[in-house]
């Protein structure tokens, strides 16, 4: 279902372990039959509806694999893979988290915040995107109660600029929130994780990788890290096994 | 349901179950899959590539989709032996499966350290040797493209140990036959081919590769009938069995390497799309001789003739 210009909303219902499901996992999605392409992709969890067996990916088309999903019709069978990876932990958001949104970020935050309202916890929400047609279920989020500030860098809504310029401007204001949780494109969470780590305040950051497999055997979606203890230990922490939630103290960018 | 159709195969003094195997590098530590099916009941689990000490790997990007197919540049990330024998092995014997175990090493003392630590280990049924990395001593040469230079390792290796041992060659080569024989002759107790083709993908508006390393490895069913024509052109040139690689995702994929030549097959990238890819196969090819009336796969074996 066409959600916005370019951007879909797929519902996929199964015999998913949803149960245990973490906001900030994702699925690995076959989005052809044959061999065009032949890897699966990935897609975080946008919403998922437990009682319907059900969950829902959001998505914009950026190439061949996302064009064959938005083409498919309803009712049609989908190969899925998940829920995979390690989300976001809501055991340490405090009771005034931020989440910051930038573009196809959205749909894990959504899913994020969903799971914080519902433990009565109130957050403060932050998209951004190019232009207004970007900006993505802001509508939703105020469904939720939530209170969503925008930015759009061509001022088409919002705040003309960045994500990251609203939340240096809410701190700079003395509104200070308990933790940071960001997914978007890398630039914004580079600078969505310096802007929290300057105030010590918990930020996850949720990543994006080419991926063969979704479950820790290609190696193939690696970033660099680092440990909290150690920021010389380097490694290589796979997006999709370590990942795609990470702690924003233990990326190294490059 | 007939007659049970007999599927085991004789490899390197190994008697397996089935033909069907997993390649290194696309089935972890063999433990990774065990959510979706029981590894016991493949023919082999071939483990990523081990190397005496733990390896990194390349920074990424590392990886690429192309078409049917993927360009990898992993760089041979892996725990390191050690922690192979002391985490990963432990869990593995647990599932019952034929393991062999793939390894490296930058230079021929390396390689024989390794073959010596995993000779006699209990849980490991047979090594296969990876020759397709650069020999630094020899000026970076790769050992699996020089006959030469491979047949002096299989052979140091080869006195070395007690383990059946595979290598696994490189079909970056002009004439694989060639290589096929110098490892023969050497004292290998099978073959495996063909390991990724070297290739490259570039980005156009950035001009830049599209992996960090620049060149990758090409694997999936792109692959498969250079794959396929390389296992037959090696199971004419030698007597000990070949085990055939290349881009395999069904079992009619995997019938076309047995009926070419090899004694048995691993199914290696399409394990990343469909986890149960492998075990999928072993029983395609049990419905596959129930339809085609065949009793023992052995008889499949190089059925195409010469």
């Amino acid at each position: 279902m066409e959600v916005a210009p370019y951007h879909y909303r797929m519902d996929i219902e199964g015999t998913f372990d949803l149960k245990s499901a973490e906001a900030g996992q994702f699925v690995m999605v076959k989005v052809s039959d044959g061999m065009a392409p032949i890897l699966r992709r990935p897609f975080g969890i946008y919403t998922i509806d437990e009682a319907n067996n059900s969950f829902a990916i959001l998505y914009r088309v950026v190439g061949e694999g996302t064009r064959l999903l938005s083409e498919m019709a309803a009712g049609v069978k989908v190969d899925v893979l998940g829920p995979l990876g390690k989300g976001f932990s809501i055991e340490k958001t405090g009771d005034r988290p931020l989440l910051v949104a930038g573009g196809v970020g959205v749909p894990p935050l959504f899913n994020f915040a969903r799971a914080l309202v519902e433990k009565e916890i109130i957050p403060l929400v932050i998209v951004g995107g190019r232009s207004k047609s970007d900006l993505l279920s802001i509508e939703e989020f105020k469904q939720l109660g939530l209170m969503v500030k925008t930015a759009t860098e061509d001022g088409s809504e919002g705040h003309r600029g960045y994500v990251t310029d609203i939340m240096e401007s809410l701190i700079a204001g003395g509104v200070i929130p308990t933790s940071v949780y960001s997914c978007g494109p890398e630039l914004m969470l580079k600078r969505v994780g310096e802007i929290a780590m300057a105030k010590d305040l918990t930020c996850e950051l949720s990543l994006e990788a080419m991926m063969a497999c979704g479950f820790g055997v290609c190696l193939g979606c690696v970033i660099k890290t680092c440990t909290v203890e150690n920021v010389e230990d380097h490694d290589y922490g796979r997006v999709c096994t370590e990942g795609p939630v990470f702690d924003a103290r233990e990326i190294i960018w490059e | 349901m007939g007659i049970k159709r007999d599927m085991t195969v004789d490899i390197a003094g190994l008697k397996l179950k089935n033909p069907v195997m997993t390649a290194s590098g696309t089935f972890g530590y063999g433990l990774e899959f065990e959510p979706f099916f029981d590894i016991g009941e493949l023919g082999a689990v071939v483990v990523k590539g081990l190397s005496l000490k733990p390896k990194a790997g390349n920074p990424p990007p590392r990886i690429v989709e192309t078409p049917a197919g993927m360009l990898n540049a992993i760089g041979l990330q892996n725990v390191g032996i050690d922690v192979f024998l002391e985490e990963k092995l432990p869990k593995l014997k647990q599932s019952k499966a034929t393991v062999l175990v793939n390894f490296f090493g930058n230079t021929a003392d390396e390689y024989e350290e390794l073959a010596r630590k995993l000779d006699g280990v209990e849980g490991v049924h047979g090594l296969e040797v990876n020759i397709s990395c650069p020999n630094v001593k020899a000026g970076g040469i790769v050992f699996g493209t020089d006959p030469t230079v491979a047949h002096n390792l299989i052979k140091k290796i080869r006195e070395k140990i007690s383990l059946p041992l595979i290598v696994k060659l490189s079909p970056n080569v002009t004439d694989i036959k060639v290589m096929a024989k110098a490892v023969e002759e050497a004292g290998a107790d099978a073959i495996s081919l063909i390991n990724t083709l070297t290739g490259m993908a570039i980005d156009v508006r950035k001009r830049k590769s599209k992996l960090a390393n620049m060149t990758g490895g090409l694997s999936g069913p792109a692959i498969r009938p250079v794959a396929v024509r390389m296992v037959w052109e090696a199971a004419k040139a030698v007597k000990v069995p070949i085990i055939g690689i290349g881009g395999m995702v069904t079992a009619e994929d995997a019938l076309e390497f047995i009926i070419a030549g090899a004694s048995a097959v691993q199914v290696g990238t399409a394990n990343f799309i469909n986890p149960s890819a492998a075990i999928d196969v072993v029983k395609g090819i049990e419905v596959f001789m129930e339809e085609e009336k065949i009793e023992k796969i052995t008889d499949l074996i190089g059925s195409i003739g010469n």
